[in-house]
This record gives C-alpha cells, sequence and structure tokens, in this order.
C-alpha cells in the first residue's frame, strides 16, 4: 500500500503505523510516552499529526491505510503539541535537582525546541526545604524567574533577583503565589524586585496583573 | 603628510572608541568623541532599595563587575554606618586582587601585546604563537575558577552584600585556592617578564597628577584617596578636590584637579606605592623600572607587575584566612538595617580609582547617586597625552596606528565610562 507523508510517497506494510512510516522516511515525529514494542497506549499525544481530512491523531498508534495522506508539521500540529507540552508541565512537579535524569531530559529539550520557558529557577534551586530562603523571610524570586541560570544566585545563598525575567505561565504564577503567601511574603516587594531588571517588558506587566491582582 | 587619516574604531580595547586629533597652525587638539549614548545608572538606582544596588551597578561593566560590586557595597555600608568585620574586608581584597590579576593578564598579553609582537591582534598571535596563547588562556581559566570560589561568579558576583559574604567559604575551599594561585605565578611571572623590554615612544604629559586609593601596603581596598599635591583625602573630598565638568564634544564628563590633567591606574598606583609594596616574586620583576614612570605607555609594564603581584598577594592572605577559619572560624556577616546616611567608596578597580557615592534615605532608599569610573578620570589624560604624541610625531602615516596603540596602554573600559571612542586624525 502507499501513504503520503509530507507529500513524500512511501511503500508501506499492513500494521505499521504513521510514525514507523515516518522514521523510515527520516521525517521526525517527537514521542515521549512511546516505547517501541511496548504498549501503543498514545496517552502523552505529543506525536499528534494532521490527517487531509483535518483530523489530528496519534502518530505512534494510527495504523497507516492505502492512499493516506499525513502531514506532521502543519501550524495546527505545532500549536497542538504546544499545548501538549504546556498540559503536561501543568501536571509535572518540575523538580530536576531530585530527579535522576538533574535536568537532562526529553521533556525539557522539547520544552526548548516549542519555546516553552515555563521552569522557574526553584526547579533548579540545590537549597532544601528548611535551607529555603523564603522560609527565612529573604524575597527570593526563584518561583517566577526562568530557570536556565542553573540557580546561581541561591546556590550561594543570595535570594533570587529576577534578572532572567519571569515566567509567564498561570500555573506556574498561580504556584509562585501560593509559595509566597505560605512564608508571607509580600508580593508588593517581589514586584518591586521583579522590576530591577525587566520593568519595561509586557512579561513585567503580565506578571504584576497576575500577582497584583489576586492579593 | 596632508589629508585625513581615519581609523574607525579602534580595536582591541573595551567597547567601541572614536579619537579625533585635529592639527591647526598652532599645537594639535585631541578629542575623545562619544558615540554611544550615557546608559543613566546614576538615575537608574534613584528609588531603589540599598539592597538592589549592588546587582545594579555591577551592570555597568562586565571585566570589573566585581569593583563595581564591592565599590557601591563599600559606599552603602559607609552610609548605613555599617562595621564590617575586618576578615570580610581581606575577604574583599584578595578577590579584587584575583579580579586585577585576570583583568591586567587579558589586556596585557590578548589587546596590547600583539601590537608589539608585531602581530594583528590575538587571533594571529594564537596562530604564530600558540604556546604563549595557551599560557595565557589556561592562566585566566585558573583565575576566574579562583574568583568563582570566593564569590560565586566572576562577572555579576552573587556572593557579596552589603554586611558582607552570604557563604562562608569553607577552609578547606580557602586553602584549594590559595595553592591554585601561588601554582600560577611562575607562568604569570613568565608572560609579564615579556612586558619589561617593549620599547615605545617617549612621552610625558605635563602637571599631570596621579590619584589613587589610600590603603596597607601595596592594597586594591581602602578608605581614603591620594591625590598627587594634595596629600590623604577622606573619600567625601573627591568632590572638592576633582572637577567633573560636561564637555561639548563628549557625553562623557571631563575629570580634572583644579585645571590639571589626572591619572588613575596601574602606573599610578606603582608610582604612588613604590616597588618596596610588591610582593617578592613582582619586586624581582619590576627591579629594573626607573619610578615614577612618566612615559603613559609604561602602564603597560605597571599592568605586567600588578599580575605577578596580584596572584601572589591574593594567594597569602587566603592562606592566612584559611589558618584563622580552621582556628577559630570566620565572620563574614553582620546585619544591615536601613538608616539616613550619605556614604562614599573608594577602591582601585583594575583600571584605576574607582568612586561610589549615595545619599540614602531613611527607608533605605537611594535619594542621590553619582559614580566616576577610572575611564572617565583617564579620558582627559588621554587626550593631553594623545596632542603631545601628535605634536611631538607630526601628521606622519603611523601617526593613528600609534594612536591606537596608545589608547590600548591606557586600556579604556568604555562600557564603564558609558561612553565609545574611535579614532580620526584630521589634518586641516
Amino acid at each position: 500500500m502507499r501513504v503520503v507523508i509530507d507529500g513524500i510517497e512511501v511503500e508501506a506494510k499492513d500494521g505499521e503505523t504513521i510514525l514507523d512510516v515516518a522514521k523510515r522516511v527520516g521525517i521526525r515525529i517527537p514521542t515521549l510516552c512511546h516505547v517501541p514494542g511496548l504498549f501503543r497506549e498514545a496517552t502523552c499525544r505529543i506525536c499528534v499529526v494532521e490527517l487531509k481530512n483535518g483530523k489530528l491523531v496519534p502518530a505512534c498508534a494510527f495504523p497507516v491505510s492505502d492512499g493516506l495522506e499525513v502531514m506532521t508539521a502543519t501550524p495546527r500540529v505545532l500549536e497542538t503539541r504546544r499545548t501538549v507540552l504546556e498540559l503536561l508541565l501543568a501536571a509535572h512537579k518540575i523538580r530536576c535537582q531530585s530527579c535522576p535524569r538533574k535536568g537532562s531530559c526529553l521533556l525539557l529539550e522539547l520544552c526548548k525546541e516549542f519555546g516553552i520557558e515555563g521552569i522557574p529557577v526553584c526547579a533548579e534551586c540545590p537549597l532544601s526545604e528548611e535551607e529555603c530562603l523564603l522560609a527565612r523571610g529573604e524575597v527570593c524570586l526563584g518561583p517566577i524567574t526562568l530557570a536556565g541560570c542553573d540557580a546561581a544566585c541561591t546556590r550561594e545563598g543570595r535570594p533570587c533577583t529576577g534578572c532572567r525575567g519571569p515566567v509567564t505561565r498561570s500555573d506556574v504564577l498561580q504556584e509562585a503565589l501560593a509559595v509566597y503567601r505560605k512564608y508571607e511574603i509580600p508580593i508588593g516587594k517581589v514586584l518591586e524586585v521583579l522590576s530591577t531588571f525587566c520593568s519595561n517588558s509586557p512579561a513585567y506587566e503580565k506578571v504584576k496583573r497576575f500577582l497584583g491582582g489576586q492579593v | 603628510m596632508t589629508g585625513d587619516i581615519v581609523v574607525y574604531p579602534v580595536t582591541r580595547i573595551v567597547g567601541h572608541a572614536e579619537l579625533r586629533v585635529t592639527f591647526s597652525d598652532r599645537s594639535p587638539r585631541a578629542e575623545f568623541k562619544v558615540l554611544n549614548d550615557p546608559r543613566f545608572f546614576e538615575r537608574i538606582v534613584v528609588g531603589k532599595d540599598f539592597r538592589q544596588v549592588p546587582w545594579i551597578v555591577s551592570r555597568i561593566c562586565g571585566p570589573c563587575s566585581l569593583s563595581h560590586t564591592l565599590c557601591s557595597i563599600s559606599a552603602l555600608e559607609a552610609a548605613l554606618g555599617v562595621d564590617v568585620p575586618e576578615q570580610v574586608l581581606r575577604l574583599r581584597e584578595a578577590a579584587v586582587e584575583i579580579e586585577v590579576a585576570e583583568n591586567q593578564l587579558v589586556h596585557f598579553a590578548l589587546l596590547a601585546l600583539p601590537d608589539y609582537l608585531g602581530l594583528g591582534g590575538p587571533l594571529a598571535m594564537a596562530k604564530e604563537k600558540p604556546e604563549l596563547m595557551k599560557k595565557v588562556l589556561k592562566l585566566r581559566s585558573s583565575l576566574v575558577k579562583a574568583a568563582e570560589a570566593l564569590v560565586g561568579r566572576l562577572t555579576h558576583p552573587n556572593a557579596c552584600v552589603v554586611g558582607g559574604f552570604t557563604k562562608e567559604p569553607l577552609p578547606e575551599r580557602l586553602e584549594r585556592v590559595a595553592k591554585e594561585l601561588a601554582s600560577l605565578i611562575s607562568d604569570a611571572e613568565e608572560v609579564a617578564r615579556l612586558a619589561m623590554n617593549l620599547s615605545y615612544p617617549s612621552l610625558s604629559v605635563d602637571g599631570e597628577r596621579l590619584l589613587v586609593v589610600g590603603g596597607d601596603g601595596y592594597a586594591f581596598t581602602g578608605s581614603s584617596l591620594i591625590l598627587e599635591g594634595q596629600g590623604i583625602l577622606k573619600p567625601l573630598d573627591y568632590t572638592r578636590v576633582l572637577r567633573e565638568t560636561a564637555v561639548r564634544h563628549s557625553t562623557c564628563k571631563r575629570v580634572t584637579a583644579g585645571e590639571d590633567p589626572v591619572y588613575v591606574g596601574a602606573r599610578a598606583r606603582l608610582n604612588a606605592r613604590g616597588l618596596k609594596q610588591l610582593t617578592d616574586r613582582a619586586r624581582d620583576l619590576a627591579s629594573d623600572l626607573k619610578l615614577p614612570l612618566v612615559n603613559p605607555y609604561d602602564n603597560l609594564k605597571a599592568k605586567a607587575v600588578e599580575i605577578v603581584h596580584c596572584i601572589e598577594r591574593a594567594s597569602q592572605i587566603l592562606s592566612d584566612l584559611a589558618d584563622e577559619a580552621r582556628q577559630q572560624g570566620l565572620r563574614l556577616r553582620v546585619k544591615v538595617e536601613a538608616r539616613a546616611g550619605e556614604g562614599v567608596g573608594v577602591k582601585e578597580a583594575p583600571r584605576g580609582v574607582l568612586i561610589h557615592h549615595y545619599v540614602v534615605g531613611s527607608d533605605g532608599r537611594i535619594e542621590k547617586a553619582n559614580i566616576i569610573t577610572p575611564t572617565t578620570i583617564n579620558s582627559y589624560h588621554l587626550e593631553k597625552a594623545s596632542e603631545n604624541l601628535a605634536s611631538a610625531r607630526g601628521a606622519i602615516t603611523d601617526l593613528r596606528s600609534e594612536l591606537a596603540r596608545l589608547v590600548r596602554a591606557y586600556d579604556p573600559c568604555l562600557g564603564c565610562a558609558t561612553h565609545a571612542v574611535g579614532i580620526v586624525v584630521e589634518v586641516v
């Protein structure tokens, strides 16, 4: 049977999935939950592709049929993958330091690829809950600042100053708000420190609206 | 020779630059032209909490951000009436010395030296003299690692705060850094020796006055200023003895003492302190130098001497601190409360005297700030020296490259001065 993937005509066998065929012709479809030879549960949905009839289907579980036309990188597909990643992150406690993969994992790589910078410095911070600077009453911006610096400041015992700019994902901000309330850190102080390095950015405005509006 | 010589930009300096020398019937006139917009740091910090200031002003300069951080911290400590333990001051001194060594090494070996080896730049040097290049880069990387062990990171240090250090380094760590530094001295000496027989035109600037920070021995941190002809001054006296004026051709202010050009930096430090204050290995290296050094180009030799001196001295300080830490522990942090006050911090940055001046309100917010950087102080002296060089040499063909070498000998840091300099020689 013949199928068409991104305009390339491919000979396919019965029982193969879209992912199998795409792999054979060198078209990369990202996967997370898929492990070859195990289940075909299609739970993570990161491998979503678009059929000619406009349907979005998981490539790892969808069997090919004769004349099937698949597109793997349409705007709709990419947007959906972004949403999938955001949903995955929302349910995922990002504590890279206590994770065996220590911050080098497929999920983070995909986040980078899709431009999702939703991970706060707290994820990289080596301080334990007892050592947490917030617990000592210091205004630390770890919960709302973009990770990637390997928590350079908190590692040295100085509160995070937000120099990398804030995370704007609502679920992270929601969690941050809870953390600041727990340690009774005034939001006004947090916003003041945040304004040091990014007071003119749209991201700052968003965080200000979010944190300020809910206090 | 007739016509204009335009070199733009001056290469191998920190930042972009334009210097214009105009030949008219009388003596040549030199002007720094600033191309960049001012960066307004003095305004940015106004209204900010004092704890935020060191993080902000650290961004003035990449190469010497530790100097800006520590200078603002000492100004704020003076303003808030904080007495930091003596051990804090010594650890800061050691950290600054590592920073100075790193800066002088990079400037001397990578930016200035290629001129005198007849090479086009550091890339050509890497090709022609790979062994030297490797040595320099290895030294630099070791110095950066040593600084990181003390202050977190060398660019935008994060372990320094008003009141001391956030973290107490373990005695083992101090000892390790001290040993590492000691092991670098021979290599540093070898690189620095290259400076001792450089040849350049003889040049001097009349009426020049040196400005350094007063302190014990060959210190880079201190609490007073020494201006030639005025003696020892309180830091706040800088407002009285130094005159800052705006000039039409530049957004960088002109700093003078009365009418006289002031010079700061390695040459000023070596002239003020003399060979006796140097460490043993540095003194050996500098034994052939005739003090005072009057030629602005001699700054390169003084810089080379400082590479060795700083590494050796930092190593001594750290091994002393390691012993103390093992015996009775270090006290590296005091509590700081907001209160109204005014304070001036002075310190020797790699390129010379750095002055930070803050007025703090009772709520701990900054009301007024003034920052004078070494390049700002040196730029008028550089203009004078360029004029002298131009009138001595005339409008010769290689004046352009000679002027560029002169600018490099000053090692202007234009990020610090928040301004830019290129060279344009005009023959009118």
